[in-house]
């Protein structure tokens, strides 16, 4: 790490319309470093693609500016669009074409020819798995498999940066399980760069070295998951349900001083199955794990016997919803 | 180049692994151009051209104009006429070996007008395919020794719109005038030969000057528009080489293939609007490829089966016909060098109107109504359905017509016209300045 690939200034694209001029995206300034996967996460419509669009020279751009490896997309577009391998959301294939002939078609776009472009397609099929189906029509294969050869159509090139948005949309568990997988490969065995979209905060929390959250055009964090989530302000939520009624205020004190890393302590009512009203035991700690084993003893110790636990560790939702008041899924 | 090719290359193969397309490309075609052949020409024989609207203006001083009308219009009363009488005084020396199959008074529909210019603006408003302007030393430019001048000229205007049947109205009229001074000139050289005897004979020399005195000899110019003795009819032409006869088949093939070749076109427009829609066309886009690549290979694809349309329907024409006819049949004529010429030209036009249709619409279903819209529009006025001969309301429209340009050219290619030049000249300066249209479009329309 430490050269960019990509480097977005005041990267902005208004939609002229009958009621006006809408902003989609609002003067985007990012970096992005080789050989990093940055997501940038968001809602629908939070400007993910158009972003994209444009630093793939889809869509023009109204102002500001996108360099890929050091190349303008606006002034040197041949030289930027080399170094870049998109994967879009849609399957961007010709579906009549074979798996192979599909890889053979965009490798020659490319470029490519000769041994070598067939070298690479091999390749491909076999990083995307699909060698036993390549002289089939593409048509003719499952989401998951179409998804795999759209993939693999934007590696043929070998390309240092890939664009991936929202890879996953629409596919079954396990496709998304290998996709997911694919991108790490990407970063560990090809040292490329991935910048992934997603409106999914588990995919960019557990695909992500660094994370930027848009949201009406424009990034409102950005940083590693660990950095965003402490800049929320809150450590882990661990919430006990007692099978007691109450539990006295000289207790909650004794937890809150006593036990490691515990910032807040808050007592509620709940009612169980069986129609019961007892104490649920909200505690706020920053090593939630580490903390419950210690509160679970001091609880027994004094005669608090817990009939349900859970720990909820902060993530980017609670990010999103700090800064914005909304869900990511609103 | 390469990358141009092989996006032409992945349009080509779609189309030719799309049989429901091929249907609609070779087969319907066929058949509509051979049922409407057959409905017009009754097994696919040739039809003799009818009525061919021209008008004449006789501005001439003496006898002959009236005559000349009077072949034209045989139903108008002949001012002087008194050597019309053929039956006793000519002989046929060349008889035509067949049959007339239509007077000329059958092949033109003759309108006669006092006023040359009135007459030349009927023709620039399509009213008439031709007209022709007999001078007022008509007449005069016949005396055996007269010095011909410029005002002795015969002036013939013709509609380029009708230039079919122009063409064949100014032949005949043309051969009907030539007929005239072949005469002259015949005669001329035949009093020369005998005035020549007068000095050498002079008992011929008394007899032939008595003869002239008494108005005894005088040359009978109605021979020449004998049918026994020296044709203007149809078929007299036709021996000649020079075929004036309609034939369905070949018409309204060329008339069906042009208007097929148009949603062939349309179909390349689609296939950009269908690709964009699939994310292909991006996906183009975002590699290193021009979007003028991206479109020069569509429009190489669309102009590629086009043309293998066209061959491919020739050739199912031609034995269309031969079934029909009983013989083997090239319904586009022979002169292939200017049939495959026509065809390209023809092709690249229809390819250009695809890319500017393709640049237009946002949908493809927005590019099948306006294409739709647009081609049965040009059939219709390109003479794809109906004859339009006479038509001459049509006559502005046409000009924009691809099917009538390109119909026109092959229609002439298949009566031995090679008058065809304009039509390539203007095929493809459609073809190209559509396609520049069409990429300025595109290439504005960045966000695609």
């Amino acid at each position: 790490m430490g050269t960019s690939i990509v480097s977005l200034h005041g990267l902005t694209k208004q939609f002229k319309s009958k009621k006006g001029i809408f902003t989609a995206v609002d003067h985007l300034d990012l970096t992005i470093e080789e050989g990093e996967i940055f997501s940038l996460l968001g809602p629908n419509g939070a400007g993910k693609t158009t972003a994209i669009s444009m630093m793939s020279g889809l869509l023009s751009i109204t102002s500001g500016n996108a360099m890929i490896g050091g190349f303008s997309i606006e002034k040197q577009p041949m030289q930027a669009k080399q170094l870049l391998g998109v994967i879009p959301q849609e399957i961007a294939l010709y579906l009549r074409f074979t798996a192979r002939q599909n890889l053979e078609f965009f490798g020659k776009l490319y470029g490519m020819g000769g041994k070598s472009l067939h070298t690479r397609i091999d390749e491909v099929l076999e990083f995307i798995d699909l060698t036993d189906r390549q002289h089939d029509p593409v048509e003719t294969f499952s989401g998951g498999m179409k998804r795999r050869v759209n993939i693999g159509v934007g590696l043929m090139h070998k390309p240092k940066l890939v664009y991936m948005d929202e890879p996953t949309v629409g596919i079954d568990p396990q496709n998304r399980r290998r996709i997911l997988d694919t991108v790490f490969r990407l970063r560990d065995e090809y040292r490329m760069t991935v910048l992934y979209t997603t409106h999914l905060m588990e995919e960019a929390q557990e695909l992500s070295d660094r994370v930027g959250i848009i949201d009406h055009g424009k990034i409102i964090a950005l940083g590693t998951v660990r950095e965003l989530t402490e800049q929320v302000g809150e450590g882990d939520r661990i919430t006990l349900t007692l099978q007691t009624k109450q539990i006295a205020p000289a207790l909650l004190q004794e937890i809150h001083t006593q036990l490691v890393g515990v910032s807040k302590v808050e007592q509620e009512t709940t009612t169980t199955a069986t129609g019961e009203q007892v104490a649920q035991l909200i505690v706020t700690a920053t090593n939630g794990r580490n903390t419950l084993a210690e509160l679970i003893a001091l609880l027994n110790q004094h005669q608090h016997h817990v009939s349900a636990v859970s720990v909820k560790e902060p993530n980017l939702e609670d990010v999103f919803l700090s800064m914005t008041g909304r869900a990511l899924r609103d | 180049m390469r990358k141009v090719w092989l996006i032409a290359q992945k349009d080509l193969y779609a189309t030719y692994t799309d049989r429901n397309l091929l249907l609609i490309m070779i087969a319907l075609p066929l058949a509509i151009a051979s049922i409407i052949a057959l409905a017009f020409g009754g097994g696919g024989e040739s039809t003799a051209i009818r009525d061919i609207p021209i008008v004449v203006v006789n501005l001439d001083e003496g006898q002959n104009g009236d005559l000349f009308v009077s072949i034209l219009r045989p139903d108008l009363p002949v001012q002087a006429s008194p050597t019309l009488d053929t039956s006793q005084t000519c002989e046929a020396t060349n008889p035509s070996t067949t049959e007339p199959t239509m007077t000329l008074d059958e092949l033109f529909n003759t309108e006669i007008m006092s006023d040359a210019e009135q007459a030349r603006q009927a023709v620039a408003r399509g009213e008439y395919a031709l007209a022709m302007i007999l001078p007022s030393t008509f007449s005069e430019s016949l005396n055996y020794f007269a010095t011909p001048t410029t005002s002795d000229q015969v002036l013939i205007y013709t509609d380029p719109a009708q230039s079919t049947s122009a063409e064949i109205a100014s032949g005949v009229l043309a051969g009907m005038v030539n007929q005239l001074t072949t005469g002259n000139i015949a005669i001329a050289s035949t009093i020369n030969t005998l005035t020549d005897r007068i000095p050498n004979d002079a008992s011929f020399g008394i007899n032939f000057l008595l003869l002239q005195v008494g108005q005894a000899f005088q040359p009978n110019f109605a021979c020449a528009f004998d049918p026994s003795f020296d044709s203007i009819q149809v078929e007299r032409q036709n021996n000649e080489g020079f075929e004036i006869l309609f034939t369905p088949l070949a018409y309204f093939s060329a008339g069906q293939a042009m208007f097929f070749m148009l949603f062939t076109a349309q179909g390349g427009a689609n296939s950009i609007l269908e690709d964009r829609r699939e994310w292909f066309l991006q996906r183009m886009i975002v590699s290193p490829t021009s979007r003028l690549t991206i479109l020069l290979g569509k429009l190489l694809g669309t102009w590629i089966t086009c043309f293998a349309q066209l061959i491919l329907l020739v050739v199912g024409f031609g034995i269309a016909g031969t079934l029909i006819n009983g013989e083997i049949t090239f319904v586009w004529g022979t002169n292939f060098p200017l049939i495959l010429l026509v065809m390209l030209t023809a092709s690249l036009a229809a390819s250009g109107l695809g890319s500017i249709l393709a640049a237009i619409a946002q949908t493809p279903e927005q590019a099948s109504i306006v294409g739709t819209t647009l081609n049965i529009a040009m059939g219709i006025v390109g003479g794809a359905f109906v004859a339009v001969f006479g038509l001459p309301w049509i006559r502005p429209l046409q000009w924009f017509s691809l099917v009538y340009w390109g119909a026109d050219a092959f229609t002439k290619l298949s009566i031995g016209d090679y008058q065809v030049g304009l039509n390539i000249a203007v095929l493809t300066l459609q073809g190209a300045v559509m396609f520049l249209i069409g990429l300025f479009i595109f290439n504005r329309r960045l966000d695609i």
